[in-house]
């Protein structure tokens, strides 16, 4: 008779049966998030590619020495959008800013190893930068060209 | 084997546990589905941004003369170019009508006309820069929609952007001179 008795599920049990479903739920759920970031990230990717490389072909074409001057004047983070000429072009038509929201460009110039060739030439990289949703990570891009005193 | 049946709070108890299960399944399967609509969406947005990228800069690295100022026409952009050993004339006209680029290519009797991201472009000025004369960049102001059952941000682009040419530099040693 005692084999016959059927006891109720007790608290305990119900608790453990829900952690152990939440445990198998939470991963899925941490999973979309994740996916959610891969797939903005993915579309910021080609905007910030095309930020740089234009940014890169109007320093090409200034003089040698005034594209110096100017990467270094742009060697410090600054916001795409406070950019005046990117601002202008963007001004002529109902542009939607939040693509370009919190995207950052920074120039950096590297030098030649040799003096000689210091006087010839010095190398151009431009990264642009964008922030990853809900987190302090922030992604980038950069292009790197050389610019030639004389063309080669 | 004296076997009791389900009490009523069993059952409700179990019905609850089910609809919560679920519920939570049901929320997995639904953000899933919004995140490939998304997904999608976006990747068919970076193509027609890049057909009209690709197009843009390939053109216009061989360009040699433009033909017509954007000032007065901004939604055309007219230039000649080098295309392997002959000047042929380009031109790219946005059409509001057709939602597209137009690329014309105006060298034999017939002009080729090629639309770019038929159906999709909302707005598009060219702003071509000349310095003394000579071409100095184009500049491409856009933007995009694509289609969506979802209403999500990721619909639509827009893109400022630049694009040289070095072919009416003095040194061109690689071009018969026309």
């Amino acid at each position: 008779m005692l084999l016959n008795k059927r006891s109720a599920m007790s608290l305990i049990e119900l608790i453990i049966t829900v952690m152990v479903i939440s445990l198998a739920v939470i991963p899925m759920l941490l999973s979309i998030t994740s996916t959610n970031v891969q797939v903005y990230s993915m579309g910021k990717h080609q905007l910030a590619a095309l930020a740089a490389r234009s940014l890169l072909d109007r320093l090409m074409l200034l003089p040698y020495e005034e594209c110096h001057q100017k990467c270094l004047e742009m060697g410090a983070d600054m916001a795409l959008l406070a950019d005046p000429e990117f601002a202008a072009l963007a001004g002529r038509i109902d542009f939607e800013n939040r693509d370009f929201d919190e995207m950052t460009s920074r120039v950096a110039v590297y030098d030649a190893a040799n003096a000689e060739e210091q006087e010839r030439l010095f190398v151009i990289e431009v990264t642009v930068s964008w922030p990853v949703p809900k987190s302090y990570e922030r992604r980038h891009i950069s292009f790197k060209t050389i610019k030639y005193q004389t063309r080669i | 084997m004296n076997r009791r049946a389900f009490t009523l709070i069993e059952l409700m108890v179990a019905f609850f546990i089910a609809m919560l299960v679920y519920m939570t399944f049901s929320r997995v399967f639904r953000s899933s589905g919004y995140q490939i609509e998304k997904g999608t969406r976006m990747l068919e947005l970076q193509t027609l941004l890049d057909a009209v990228e690709h197009s843009l800069r390939e053109d216009v690295r061989r360009l040699r003369k433009v033909e017509l100022s954007t000032e007065e026409t901004p939604n055309r952009f007219c230039f000649q170019m080098y295309s392997r050993d002959e000047v042929v004339r380009v031109e790219y006209e946005y059409s509001a009508a057709e939602k597209a680029i137009l690329r014309k290519e105006l060298s034999g009797s017939e002009p080729l006309t090629k639309r770019i991201a038929a159906g999709h472009i909302d707005n598009c000025v060219f702003a071509a820069v000349l310095e003394d004369g000579r071409f100095k960049r184009l500049d491409l102001a856009m933007s995009l929609s694509v289609d969506s059952n979802l209403d999500t941000a990721d619909r639509t682009v827009s893109i400022a952007a630049h694009f040289t040419s070095r072919c009416n530099e003095p040194y061109k040693p690689w071009l018969a001179t026309p």
